[in-house]
C-alpha cells in the first residue's frame, strides 16, 4: 500500500452552532478535512456521498435523535466500517453502553475540551488503521 | 188358494147344459149356461172364461164360426167341443183351430168330459202358479243390484240376465241371451269354468268363489261369484250372481301399499334409533299402543307383548301426562300439531328417560291412528347437563351465537354485562356491542365461520347499566342443535383498561418530567460545552489563532454564560415560584416607561421586526416589582420576535380596563392552535416541539410569566390564530393586593 498522507475527512453532525464551530475548528487546526451537517438528513446525505472517514455525532439531535443514525450507519454494509464517535450531553451509564454496544466507537460527554477531542478522533482513526 | 176356472155351456140343449152344470157346479166349478151364439158372445163380453163347452149345432151360428169370434174375444178361453155330428171334416176343421182341447160326441161321456175338464184345470193352475212365481221371480230377478244370469244345466246357455248382468258384460240383452256361460268369463279359462258349472249343478247348493267375466270390449272384471242351481217348472237352471270387486281390489292394494309404506317407515325408524309407536284408541276409548317397533321394548325395558298390551300413557312421566293426553286427543280428532316434544317416560325398572317425540295422525286399516317417532335423548340431557355445570362454574363469559341471535349464556355472562337471561335471548348479539365495535366483530365471526383462526380481540360492550366496558374475547365455530353457530368467550378486561390509561398517562408524565430533565440537562451544558470547547482551544492553539478569531472565540464564552445565567434565574425562579418563595419587590412604577424600554431593548436585539407601542391614554401608576414586569415583557415580546417573520409587526399596547390595567402583545406570526391555548403557560409546554426544533430554550418562560402575574394578582393569557399571530395579555390590579407581597402559586 502505498504511504500516500491523504487528508481524512471528517463529519460532524449537530445542531449546535457554537458547539460545531468548535469542533470543526479544532479539527480543521489538526490537519482534518471537516464536514458539518446540522440534521441527519444532511448527514446521510454527506455520508453517501462517500469518502468519509469518521463520523462524529450528536446524540441529540432534532427530529430524529442521533441514534438512528447510528442503527443505520453500522446496518449498511458499506457504511457500518466507518468508526462513529457519539457526543452528547448525557452522561448516563446506559447511554454509553447502548452507544458502544451498537457499534460506537468512543462515547464522548459534553463539555468536551479541544484537547480530548483531538484525542478521541485520533485514537479511533488510529485503531481503524 | 183356489184359482179361479170358468166354465161356459153353449148347448142349445137345455137339459143337457143344466145337467152339465150341475155336475161341474159340484165338483167346485163356476158355470154359466148360453142357448146360443149370440147369448154366449155376450156373456164372454162381460166375464172371462178360461173354458167353454160348444155344442157345434147351434141355432143362429155354426160352433166353429162362434169359437172364431170368441177366440178374438178371450184370447186364452180354451173350447171342448160337443156334437152329435160325427163329421169328419168338421172336426177336422174344429181340432184344427187352437185352444180346442177334445172334441166329444154326444152322447156325452160324463167321466171322460169331467175327467178331461179337471186335466184342463189343473194344468191351467200349475200354469198359472208358474205364471205368477215367474213374475214374482222375474221381478227380484230385474231389481237385482248384482249382475244375476240364469243358464240351462244341460246346455250351458243363459236363458235371462238382469239389466246389471248387461251392464258388467256389456252386452244387450239380446246379445246374451242364448249365449254359452263360459262366454262371459275370459276365453283362456273357458275349461275352468265349464268344469266350474258342471260342478255346481252337480252340488246341488250354492257356491262363492273370486274370478273374472269379460266385458265385451274384452276387458276384464273382477268379480265375486255366488253360484247356486235352482228348479223353475221343470227346468233345472244354475243362478249366478256376479259382484263387481274391482273396488274392493283397489282398496285392497291400496291398503297393502300403505302397509309397505308404513313397514318402510318403521324401518327407517328403526335405522335412526328412533322407536316406532302407533296408537289407536280401543272400545273403551283408550290410546293402546297397536305396534311397536323393536327400539320401543328396548327404551323402555318392557317386552313386546307387555307393550303391547299397555296404553301408552302409562309408560308417561305424571308430570308430563297430561299434557300428552290432550295433544293426543286432539291429534285424534285431527288436530295439527308439529313439532317435538321433550318428556320423560318411566322404565319397567322405574327409572327416568328422557325422550323426544314427534307424532302425525294417519289411518290403519280403516282407523284412526297417531304414529309416534320417539327417541331416546338420555346422552343428549347428560351432555346438556354438563355443558351447564361446566360454563356456569367458569370465570369466563361465554354466549352462543346462531343466526346472529344469542342461544345460550353462562352465569358469568348474565354477572359481567348485568343483563337478565330473559334479555338477552334470542337477542341479536350485535346489541350489545359499543356501536364502534359492531362491524369489527361481525367481520372477525364471519372470518371464523370461514374457517380462520382466530386470535383474540378487544372490544368494548354495554353492560345493563350502560356502562361502557372493555372485553378480550375468542371466537369459535361449534356445532349446536345441530347446526353451525358462534362459540364466543370473553374477559372483561376494562380494569385492565384503565390502568393502562393510567399507565401511558404516568409514562407520558414520566416522560415528560425525564424530558424536562435531559432538556434540562441539555441546555445547560450547552453553554458549558462552548465554554469549555473554545477556552481549551484557545489555549491549546494560541498561537496558531488570528487575533481576530481569538476575539470571536472570547465573545462566544460570554455569550454561553449569559445564557447559562439565564437560564439558571428560570430554573430559580421556577422552583421559588413552586415553593412560594418568590418575593416581589412591589415599587409604584410608570408602566409605561417600564413598556417604552421593553421595546426599545428589544428593537436593538431583534433589528428587522417593527416593535411598536401603543398607548392611548395616560396610564396610572401601578404596586408592581418593574424588574419582573419588565421580566415578562421581555419574555413575551422575545417570543413574538421569535415566532413571527422578519419584517412583521409586533404591537404592546397598555390601557385602563375598569380596575384592572391591561398590557397586550400582539404579532402577525405563525400563531398557536385552538386547542393549545391553555397549556401555552404550562411548564414543560413547547411550541416548537412541533416546528423548528432549532429554538432552544427549556419552555419555562410563560411558566414563570404565569407565576408572576399571578403573583402580582393579575390574569395572563393568550388569543390566538394559526397562521395569523398570538396576542398575549395580561392584567395587572390597580389597587395593591390586600395580600401584600403576593406568592405566586401556579394554579
Amino acid at each position: 500500500m502505498e504511504k500516500t498522507p491523504e487528508t481524512k475527512r471528517i463529519l460532524i453532525i449537530e445542531d449546535e452552532a457554537e458547539i460545531l464551530h468548535f469542533a470543526s475548528r479544532v479539527l480543521e487546526l489538526e490537519g482534518y478535512h471537516v464536514l458539518q451537517a446540522k440534521d441527519t438528513k444532511e448527514g446521510m446525505r454527506l455520508i453517501r456521498e462517500g469518502r468519509i472517514s469518521l463520523l462524529l455525532l450528536d446524540l441529540r439531535l432534532p427530529r430524529r435523535d442521533g441514534w438512528v443514525v447510528l442503527r443505520q450507519i453500522k446496518s449498511k454494509p458499506g457504511l457500518e466500517a466507518i468508526p462513529v464517535i457519539v457526543f452528547t450531553a448525557s452522561a448516563g451509564v446506559s447511554q454509553r453502553e447502548k452507544a458502544l454496544s451498537m457499534g460506537a466507537s468512543d462515547y464522548l460527554v459534553k463539555p468536551l475540551s479541544a484537547a480530548s477531542l483531538r484525542e478521541a478522533v485520533t485514537r479511533t482513526l488510529h485503531q481503524k488503521r | 188358494m183356489a184359482l179361479k176356472f170358468d166354465i161356459l155351456i153353449v148347448d142349445d140343449d137345455v137339459d143337457l147344459a143344466s145337467n152339465l152344470r150341475d155336475i161341474l157346479e159340484a165338483e167346485g166349478y163356476d158355470t154359466a149356461l148360453a142357448g146360443d151364439g149370440q147369448t154366449a158372445f155376450t156373456l164372454c163380453q162381460e166375464k172371462t172364461f178360461e173354458l167353454a163347452l160348444i155344442d157345434l149345432k147351434l141355432p143362429d151360428i155354426s160352433g166353429v164360426k162362434l169359437i172364431k169370434k170368441l177366440a178374438r174375444l178371450s184370447p186364452g178361453m180354451e173350447y171342448i167341443i160337443n156334437t152329435g155330428y160325427a163329421s169328419l171334416e168338421t172336426a177336422i176343421e174344429a181340432v184344427g183351430q187352437r185352444h180346442i182341447i177334445a172334441y166329444e160326441t154326444k152322447p156325452l161321456d160324463m167321466d171322460h168330459l169331467l175327467a178331461l175338464i179337471t186335466q184342463v184345470a189343473e194344468r191351467r193352475w200349475a200354469e198359472e202358479a208358474l205364471r205368477e212365481s215367474e213374475e214374482r221371480y222375474r221381478a227380484l230377478f230385474k231389481n237385482m243390484n248384482d249382475a244375476a244370469f240364469l243358464a240351462d244345466v244341460e246346455t250351458g246357455r243363459i236363458l235371462d240376465a238382469n239389466e246389471q248382468g248387461e251392464v258388467l258384460i256389456g252386452r244387450t240383452h239380446e246379445e246374451i241371451i242364448g249365449m254359452h256361460q263360459s262366454k262371459l268369463h275370459p276365453p283362456e279359462k273357458a275349461d275352468e269354468y265349464r268344469q266350474r258349472f258342471a260342478t255346481h249343478a252337480k252340488k246341488g247348493h250354492a257356491a262363492n268363489y273370486d274370478g273374472e267375466a269379460i266385458r265385451k270390449d274384452g276387458s276384464i272384471v273382477l268379480v265375486s261369484i255366488s253360484a247356486a242351481p235352482v228348479t223353475i217348472g221343470e227346468k233345472r237352471l244354475i243362478f249366478g250372481l256376479f259382484r263387481d270387486i274391482t273396488e274392493r281390489k283397489h282398496a285392497e292394494e291400496a291398503l297393502q301399499e300403505s302397509e309397505e309404506r308404513y313397514r318402510a317407515l318403521v324401518n327407517l325408524g328403526a335405522e335412526v334409533g328412533e322407536a316406532v309407536v302407533m296408537l289407536q284408541d280401543n272400545e273403551q276409548g283408550h290410546a293402546t299402543q297397536t305396534f311397536v317397533s323393536d327400539e320401543w321394548p328396548r327404551i323402555t325395558g318392557y317386552s313386546k307383548k307387555e307393550l303391547l298390551s299397555m296404553s301408552f300413557f302409562d309408560l308417561v312421566h305424571p308430570s308430563h301426562r297430561q299434557a300428552s293426553l290432550e295433544r293426543h286427543g286432539k291429534k285424534m280428532r285431527g288436530a295439527i300439531m308439529p313439532g317435538l316434544f321433550e318428556m320423560s317416560i318411566i322404565r319397567k325398572d322405574g327409572t327416568e328417560v328422557p325422550i323426544e317425540l314427534t307424532s302425525a295422525y294417519t289411518t290403519y286399516k280403516g282407523e284412526r291412528a297417531n304414529v309416534a317417532f320417539i327417541r331416546d335423548i338420555t346422552e343428549r340431557k347428560q351432555m346438556e347437563e354438563l355443558y351447564r355445570v361446566l360454563t356456569n362454574s367458569s370465570p369466563v363469559s361465554i354466549h352462543i351465537v346462531q343466526d346472529g341471535k344469542i342461544k345460550f349464556v353462562n352465569r358469568r355472562f348474565l354477572d359481567q354485562t348485568g343483563y337478565a337471561e330473559s334479555e338477552v335471548l334470542d337477542r341479536l348479539s350485535l346489541n350489545i356491542l359499543h356501536p364502534e365495535d359492531r362491524e369489527t366483530v361481525r367481520e372477525s365471526a364471519i372470518e371464523m365461520l370461514k374457517g380462520k383462526r382466530l386470535s383474540p380481540y378487544e372490544f368494548r360492550y354495554i353492560s345493563k347499566s350502560g356502562e361502557i366496558r372493555w372485553a378480550l374475547g375468542t371466537i369459535r365455530s361449534i356445532q349446536y342443535e345441530g347446526k353451525r353457530a358462534a362459540l364466543a368467550n370473553f374477559i372483561d378486561i376494562t380494569e385492565q383498561k384503565r390502568a393502562e390509561e393510567r399507565v401511558v398517562e404516568y409514562e407520558e408524565l414520566d416522560r415528560l418530567k425525564s424530558n424536562l430533565l435531559s432538556t434540562v440537562s441539555h441546555e445547560l451544558r450547552t453553554p458549558l460545552a462552548i465554554i469549555k470547547g473554545y477556552s481549551t482551544m484557545l489555549v491549546d492553539y494560541d498561537r496558531r489563532l488570528r487575533s481576530e478569531e481569538k476575539k470571536e472565540h472570547l465573545q462566544s464564552i460570554d455569550r454561553a454564560t449569559d445564557r447559562l445565567t439565564e437560564l439558571i434565574d428560570h430554573l430559580l425562579d421556577m422552583s421559588r415560584l413552586e415553593a412560594g418563595l418568590l418575593k416581589l419587590d412591589k415599587q409604584p412604577t410608570n408602566i409605561s416607561q417600564l413598556i417604552q424600554e421593553a421595546a426599545a431593548e428589544a428593537k436593538l436585539r431583534a433589528p428587522r421586526h417593527k416593535i411598536e407601542t401603543d398607548e392611548r391614554q395616560r396610564l396610572p401608576t401601578v404596586e408592581v416589582d418593574a424588574r419582573r414586569i419588565r421580566q415578562v415583557l421581555d419574555n413575551i415580546i422575545d417570543n413574538a420576535v421569535k415566532y413571527s417573520d422578519k419584517e412583521s409587526e409586533v404591537v404592546v399596547s397598555a390601557q385602563r380596563a375598569g380596575q384592572e390595567l391591561l398590557i397586550s402583545v400582539a404579532d402577525q406570526g405563525i400563531g398557536i392552535p385552538s386547542h393549545e391555548l391553555g397549556m401555552v403557560f404550562d411548564r414543560m409546554y413547547r411550541i416548537e416541539q412541533r416546528l423548528t426544533p432549532e429554538m432552544g430554550g427549556i419552555g419555562l418562560g410563560l411558566a414563570i410569566c404565569k407565576g408572576l402575574i399571578t403573583a402580582h394578582g393579575g390574569r395572563i393569557w393568550v388569543e390566538s390564530e394559526l397562521g395569523k399571530g398570538s396576542t398575549f395579555r395580561f392584567t395587572l390590579p390597580l389597587v395593591t393586593n390586600a395580600a401584600g407581597q403576593g406568592h405566586g402559586k401556579d394554579t
